[in-house]
């Protein structure tokens, strides 16, 4: 009987016991393994799994500690990420039936920055198809499906990995997010994510999607593994000459200092356009991080559809360039959302991109000096609506998908625009309530901050597992 | 002014965009060529893309 229980266990708490062994990292990959499978049995989260290689791996980690090789702060401790990531030798399978045409050379540098820390990858999760839809449905590997309740829907794109660490199967994951496929799935299955500044974690080995808004971050439950996983795989990387060279704080280290104070902006008019019961439901999250200490203050963002406008005008080319080879090959292969979502991008002018492109840094500018006049961090809902269910938005290529899509991706979108970082957390859920969650947005490089009044909120309203 | 939408999708040889779809495909795109040409009327000669790596990269860390 092991001491502690990987399924409730945070990765640095199943890290240290694997340090100080009362848990073997093969004991780990197996409870992992198994709990893998229950999520996949209920949610369809896994696309690979190699459970030979993957305790093969355990086992040398444990060898690697019996000698005292051990170093890295997630030694030994199994996580599975988005099945998008390079890794050496093996194709990932993008959550498509299109997929690269020769195996891996190198790892992700996110993966390998894991994997320099110590951690084991051992499973590919569900995105959806490309990772180009916001609420986990894919119509090539079938719909991801909600842990606490499988006629809602997970989120998307980073629904396997929302999923599988909802269930405690992981106790953190790599997504990634181009208009909220990190916060939209962590809110639906009442976990945490971070999408940090654009160009603060590199892309190197990650499939693109619209490079100008792609950010690759965790998901866990607890804020704390958000922050010392942040902290791995952030920081300048040669392979993605995009990132930036800033120092990466030592986020985790941080975690801890006081909110008392600081001012939260909530734009109510913005708010607003939520579902009432979502309000409700913002409402009582600030009212937690009012009792940790924080303030709020009143803010207007200027634009806010003009913002979402200019995200399209970006995105949809960048998707459709991204795919002109394949859609002009393949179209059969792609399901009908994708399909018909890639053609938008072919129509619009490249002077209407560029002019997106060069709009960026202003709108930003203005939106720092203005909405971000007398805070740090905004308030937004993460959904703007109640989850759906999976048959709600099951809209495949037809007359609704635009306008449906529009309105689950409302208050994520412009912030890829943007390229602020925004970190999501649960709401509170009373009996039998469904998940939710609302997003802290932050100036560009405030990820610390963030992940500050993450942790004193969790400590209000602390995380759960899927039962 | 927006360019006015093809008369056939060229970008797209080898895949027929439906029509029901192309008419769908139309409407967004305008919508989204009039934000474009509110927005290029506000923005100076020199804007460029770079802009905004400059915008994100000057910003003090705060706490």
């Amino acid at each position: 009987m092991s001491a502690i229980e990987p399924a409730t266990a945070s990765a640095i708490e199943l890290a240290a016991a694997i340090r100080a062994k009362k848990i073997t990292s093969e004991e780990a990959t197996r409870a992992a393994i198994a709990g893998l499978k229950r999520a996949h049995e209920r949610c369809n989260a896994v696309v690979s799994l190699d459970e030979a290689e993957a305790l093969a791996d355990a086992r040398a980690a444990d060898a690697a500690l019996a000698k005292g090789a051990a170093t890295g702060p997630l030694h030994g401790v199994p996580l599975a990420h988005k099945d998008m990531f390079d890794r050496t030798g093996k194709i990932a399978s993008w959550g498509a039936k299109i997929r690269a045409d020769r195996p891996a050379g190198d790892d992700a540098t996110p993966l390998a920055r894991l994997k320099a820390a110590g951690a084991l990858h051992i499973a590919g999760l569900h995105l959806t198809e490309f990772a180009f839809g916001p609420t986990g449905h894919n119509y090539i590997l079938g719909h991801a499906r909600n842990p606490y309740d499988p006629k809602h829907v997970t989120g998307g794109s980073s629904a396997g990995s929302a999923c599988s660490v909802a269930m405690g199967a992981v106790p953190a994951a790599l997504g990634s997010d181009t208009a909220g496929s990190l916060r939209l799935p962590a809110a639906a299955c009442n976990v945490t994510s971070l999408k940090g500044t654009w160009t603060r974690v590199s892309r190197a080995g990650a499939m693109p999607l619209s490079p100008s808004l792609d950010c690759v971050g965790p998901i866990a439950r607890d804020v704390r593994d958000v922050a010392l996983m942040m902290g791995l795989i952030a920081g300048h990387d040669p392979r993605d000459a995009g990132t930036s060279r800033r120092a990466v704080p030592d986020y985790l280290a941080r975690i801890e200092e006081p909110v008392k104070g600081l001012a939260i902006g909530v734009d109510e008019t913005l708010v607003r356009d939520a579902d009432a019961s979502v309000q409700a439901r913002l409402e009582t999250a600030l009212k937690a991080l009012e009792k940790a200490g924080a303030r709020r203050i009143p803010v207007k963002f200027a634009n806010w559809r003009q913002i979402d406008s200019l995200t399209q005008l970006l995105q949809l080319p960048e998707v459709a360039s991204a795919h002109g080879r394949y859609i002009r090959t393949r179209a059969d292969d792609y399901g009908p959302q994708v399909r018909a979502r890639l053609e938008y991008g072919h129509f619009i002018s490249g002077a209407d991109q560029l002019t997106a492109a060069r709009a960026r840094g202003q709108v930003l500018a203005r939106v720092l000096a203005e909405t971000f006049a007398g805070c740090s961090v905004v308030a937004l809902p993460t959904f703007a609506d109640p989850l759906p269910t999976i048959a709600e938005l099951d809209v495949g290529g037809g007359p609704q998908l635009m306008a449906a899509m529009a309105r689950v991706i409302y208050y994520t979108r412009p912030v890829n625009y943007l390229g602020l970082p925004a970190l999501t957390l649960p709401y509170a859920r009373g009996t039998g309530e469904l998940p939710n969650g609302f997003q802290l947005v932050g100036r560009p490089f405030s990820e610390g901050l963030l992940l500050r009044l993450g942790r004193a909120y969790q400590k209000v309203v602390p995380p759960e597992v899927a039962g | 002014m927006p360019e006015p939408a093809p008369a056939q999708p060229v970008s797209l040889t080898g895949h027929v965009v439906p029509e029901e779809r192309l008419a769908l495909i139309r409407q967004h795109v305008a919508a989204l060529a009039e934000t474009a040409l509110a927005v290029s009327d506000t923005l100076p000669l020199g804007a460029d893309s770079s802009d905004m790596i400059r915008v994100i990269e000057a910003e003090e860390e705060r706490t």
